[in-house]
């Protein structure tokens, strides 16, 4: 066998190895919940909606064009900027401004 | 002696290599968690050999790696420590592009480390926590002084040699009424990002002097450290915040939350000076533990990342932490801003790994969230309709509480309703 094919044979386990015993740890994890946890919050709480609202807003402004970025807040505007670098907020149709965003965005060293 | 990895997926990939070059310090901070920064003993060149080995053909590394000098102080070892080892993983990492950071106290830089720094592009952080009357109130050397000025010394070196740097400061109760004054000496002070740590209670740190804190105090110093960075002319990147916006701005009601490498195996790998393999929160290398092993799960003298999973306590350790991150899912309202907290301040402050939420989940991720959330709905005109939404969900959740369990169909449980079949 050669040196490339241990090596691929060694990432395949190493790596299924891992997934198996996190789902094994699910199973058990589950268990251990039943005994010691108050489900008090659902899943999605108000604060992801709080996110979401401020997202949709946020959006909603940056589609109009007569937005002009160096007159923004500068919480909105770091929100835009990593609304566009972590998440896919530039796949927007209504991110066709984000250029002249971007420009502003430098005065903030990003 | 690597192997491509192109097919590894990110949340398989080992996202960060700690390595510890030394545990030793030349300092003593007393709110320090390490607990043993008097030995001075130094990683040999077989276990750095060793560890990229390990590392490289574990089919869990990408196009990129970074590694973390850390876990005592790394500038404590001789300069040519460093220009033997990115020799030596630079030889073992073909084809992967490589990421070196340190994270000093700053007391020992001088003009040679920063043509070091220079040469290898590596990235710096400089242990620092405000004004001198502020910083030696714990940041002493050996002999009990303070060390601000020669802190800053390291630091006036680093900005006339151009390098970048970024500052973390650890939060104590003596900080929480100078907000201003920490403020302004960060904004002078020239790092292009400032973390701020809770003291926690960690390793041989068993007390911090935040848990007599009031929650209103802390909150009101990062209320204020906040305000002054939207007003101040010149933007002041503050990691906490940073994260907040991040987290704000990419949560989801319908997608599974952002992972978090404290909670996976080998998302963070850390090896000591000695060649023990850790894993998880990086502050458990080298803690005590006799339930655990003292958190060494092998060694990579003797053994690799396949011996870990092997290594039963491994797996237990393992199993508790993934019932930390469900106790999180289904009790926590920030779950989807943080994936599950923090292993190691669950274990200190709560004993328990399975446990839930911290003084690290209070302060760290849920007020800087709660503080950029605020302004953003007042800004946007939506804290009065946000209330209203948020008091009708309220009662649907308390209506929904009994039946919670069978109710949670989430992306995240579906995953794990998948992992469960697969089951072996």
């Amino acid at each position: 066998m050669t040196n490339d094919s241990n090596e691929n044979k060694n990432k395949i386990s190493l790596t299924e190895r891992i997934r198996k015993i996190t789902s094994a740890a699910l199973v058990a994890g589950t268990l251990l919940i039943g005994s010691s946890a108050d489900a008090a919050i659902p899943p999605n709480s108000s604060v992801v909606d709080r996110a979401v609202a401020i997202q949709d807003v946020l959006k909603n402004k940056m589609a109009s064009d007569t937005i002009a970025a160096e007159k923004l807040p500068r919480a909105q505007l770091l929100l835009a900027h990593w609304g566009n670098r972590w998440g896919n907020w530039d796949n927007w149709n209504n991110w066709r401004n984000w250029n002249k965003w971007r420009n502003w965005a430098n005065w903030l060293n990003f | 002696m690597r192997n491509a990895q192109s097919s590894t997926e990110p949340e398989d990939a080992i996202d960060l290599l700690i390595l510890q070059p030394t545990p030793f310090c030349n300092i003593n901070c007393d709110y320090c968690y390490l607990p043993d920064r008097s030995n001075a003993k130094r990683m040999p060149e077989s276990v750095l050999d060793q560890t990229m080995d390990m590392v490289m053909n574990s089919g869990l590394v990408n196009d990129h790696l970074s590694i973390v000098w850390h876990a005592g102080e790394p500038l404590a070892v001789p300069l040519a420590f460093y220009e033997d080892a990115f020799a030596r993983i630079a030889a073992r990492a073909e084809g992967v592009t490589i990421t070196h950071s340190i994270q000093t106290n700053g007391t020992i830089i001088d003009q040679r480390w920063c043509d070091l720094f220079a040469k290898h592009g590596v990235s710096i952080g400089v242990s620092v926590d405000g004004p001198a009357f502020i910083h030696d109130r714990h940041r002493k050397d050996r002999l009990a002084h303070g060390t601000h000025a020669k802190v800053m010394r390291g630091i006036e070196l680093l900005k006339s040699n151009a390098i970048p740097f970024h500052a973390i400061a650890v939060v104590t109760a003596d900080s929480l009424d100078h907000a201003d004054e920490i403020f302004d000496f960060f904004l002078k002070l020239g790092a292009f990002q400032i973390g701020f740590n809770i003291e926690e209670l960690e390793g041989i740190h068993s007390t911090s002097t935040l848990s007599s804190a009031a929650h209103e105090r802390v909150s009101a110093f990062f209320r204020r450290i906040y305000e002054l960075q939207q007003h101040a002319e010149t933007y002041l990147p503050i990691r906490e915040f940073d994260r907040a916006y991040q987290a704000i701005a990419n949560v989801s009601a319908t997608q599974p939350a952002r992972g978090n490498q404290q909670n996976l195996p080998f998302g963070i790998l850390s090896v000591d000076w000695d060649g023990s393999i850790s894993t998880f929160s990086p502050e458990l290398l080298g803690a005590a533990s006799d339930k655990y092993a003292n958190f060494a799960f092998a060694n990579v003298r003797s053994g690799d990342l396949a011996a870990c999973l092997d290594n039963p306590v491994f797996v237990g350790l393992a199993t508790e932490i993934e019932a930390g991150v469900q106790n999180c899912e289904r009790s926590c309202a920030y779950f989807a801003f943080c994936g599950g907290g923090a292993p190691a301040n669950k274990f200190y402050e709560n004993g328990d790994f399975s446990s839930t939420e911290t003084m690290y989940c209070r302060h760290s991720i849920q007020l800087p969230v709660e503080i950029v959330l605020a302004d953003l709905e007042k800004q946007l005109g939506l804290s009065g309709a946000v209330k209203r939404k948020a008091e009708t969900e309220a009662a649907h959740a308390m209506n929904l509480m009994e039946g919670l369990k069978v109710t949670h169909d989430g992306p995240r449980q579906r995953v794990k309703d998948k992992l469960v079949q697969i089951r072996f």
